[in-house]
């Protein structure tokens, strides 16, 4: 086999087999064109923003960021007080949006500076890290607010008089980005505002990575000790790639739940680091090097997945649930396969170094063979 | 110094447009009565065929005796009635209304017909 086709299959393995497997399951489904193509365009729409912003932390060598979801909460946060108040529309949207900036700036650098005491452990340490805030985020929402932060909306408050109830009703804000301005395009409807929001933040993302900022986060990515030897702030620029990424995270989360209308203020934001992190990676990512298309690219495969699969499996077999296991299995499993994979390569990375090293020292008649 | 004076800036801008923001989202709660009322010691009889819409809100029919329930957001307000009368030529009213930011309006169809000043009446709200 040609060598260039062969490295190109063996980097792009993850998409190719979601490829394979979505031609196989979309004929199945039954479903038509027409309502897959609404479908990914709304699911992009929803979940695009959530998922650029994993890039940066990952230019910074930090690995997938599972502390996006620090980044989701301060976005409910600002969502309930948006809410509580009672602001509708465009307006509202951009409100919450300040509200959860301070909110996510704050968890960013306590990520960061956590982070920071993990090197090498970054993925795993977020992930814990998630949990640990979302306790905190549980106490204030369920205990804090109605009691020491005024709610005064009494809908909104459990029963009880404080404690934010289980399910918010975003009727406020529901599409609002999404229909600012209206397109049909036959039967499917794109949502201009939200893709013109999706670009912008991707042009911030290519303009951002050829600033020094950019730049001294592509060498702390390269080479930390390089990087810190050259004069870069290695702690600070490290904890500022995980702010970013929490205040955009914080902006999807508004993003998404605009879309979806409903808030669950306990459970909206656990999945979302998992899911955007396994759609980043079946876009062809990896724990190093991820890209805008990767992002684009992994949101229409594994939402592909995510519509295509019970609807197959309850052809195939008379049950949905099938196809549903499978969707959750291949999501988590993708997560998973490629963290093993890229300890693998590091392992070899090392070895190979190691037997360099070895060999030219031997050259050099410094060591015996 | 200049710094530090930019910086200040630039958060009482955002703490400005975070207000402004508000004040332009904020829901009120106006409620469209078409009941016979008496003002005045006259009384006004609630109509037939009337059709309302506030601001770029669908328009709703509003039977006799019934009272509607609007939700907009900011400070001005147009409301449009559209009555047809028993001849069957329809009668266009145009009314413009502020609200400040914790007021709901009550607005009575009758008295807006009639050309009263009390049409609307705002309440502080309390949701």
């Amino acid at each position: 086999m040609n060598k260039n086709l062969k490295k190109f299959l063996i980097n792009n393995a993850v998409p190719i087999i979601f490829i394979v497997f979505s031609i196989m399951a979309i004929p199945v489904s039954g479903f038509s064109s027409d309502y897959l193509i609404q479908e990914m365009i709304i699911r992009l729409g929803r979940n695009s923003f959530l998922v650029l912003s994993l890039l940066i932390p990952i230019i910074a060598g930090m690995g997938l960021n599972f502390g996006i979801v620090l980044g989701a909460m301060a976005g409910q946060i600002g969502l309930i007080f948006i809410t509580d108040w009672q602001v509708a529309g465009v307006s509202g949207m951009i409100l919450a949006m300040i509200i959860s900036t301070p909110i996510a700036i704050i968890l960013g650098t306590l990520g960061g500076l956590v982070l920071n005491k993990a090197k090498g452990r970054e993925m795993v340490t977020s992930y814990i890290l998630g949990f640990f805030i979302n306790g905190v985020y549980q106490l204030i929402v369920l205990y804090g607010m109605g009691k020491i932060i005024p709610i005064t909306n009494k809908s909104i408050l459990l029963p009880r008089g404080y404690g934010i109830r289980n399910a918010i009703d975003l009727n406020n804000i529901r599409r609002v980005l999404d229909d600012l301005i209206p397109l049909k395009i036959g039967n499917i409807s794109v949502p201009v505002a939200t893709f013109i929001l999706i670009a912008l933040l991707c042009l911030f993302i290519i303009w951002f990575r050829k600033t020094k900022l950019g730049q001294d986060m592509r060498a702390i990515g390269q080479d930390m000790e390089v990087a810190r030897s050259s004069g870069i702030n290695v702690e600070k620029t490290r904890i500022i790639s995980i702010i970013i990424s929490t205040i955009l995270a914080s902006y999807g989360q508004i993003i998404f739940l605009q879309n979806i209308g409903t808030m669950n203020t306990y459970n909206s934001h656990e999945q979302i680091g998992m899911f955007s992190i396994a759609a980043l990676l079946i876009g062809g990512a990896s724990v190093i090097k991820a890209t805008i298309p990767n992002a684009f690219v992994g949101i229409i495969l594994f939402h592909l997945m995510f519509v295509v699969s019970p609807r197959a499996g309850k052809e195939l077999i008379g049950q949905a649930q099938i196809g549903e296991y499978f969707r959750v299995f291949i999501s988590y499993g993708i997560i998973a396969l490629s963290l093993a994979l890229h300890s693998w390569k590091e392992l070899k990375e090392k070895e190979r170094n190691r037997t360099a090293l070895r060999e030219s020292l031997q050259k050099d008649g410094k060591v015996e063979s | 110094m200049k710094k530090n004076l930019i910086r200040t800036a630039l958060l009482l801008l955002l703490i400005i447009f975070s207000f402004f923001l508000y004040s332009t989202g904020k829901i009120h709660y106006v409620f469209i009565d078409n009941k016979t009322v008496t003002s005045e010691d006259k009384t006004f009889s609630a109509l037939d065929n009337v059709s309302v819409f506030v601001d770029k809100e669908d328009s709703v029919v509003i039977k006799k005796r019934i009272r509607k329930q609007f939700s907009v957001s900011g400070k001005n307000h147009k409301i449009t009635v559209t009555i047809k009368d028993n001849d069957g030529t329809e009668i266009l009213i145009e009314k413009k209304f502020s609200l400040k930011l914790s007021e709901k309006a009550i607005i009575s169809i009758p008295l807006l017909y009639a050309g009263e000043e009390n049409w609307i009446e705002k309440e502080k709200f309390n949701p």
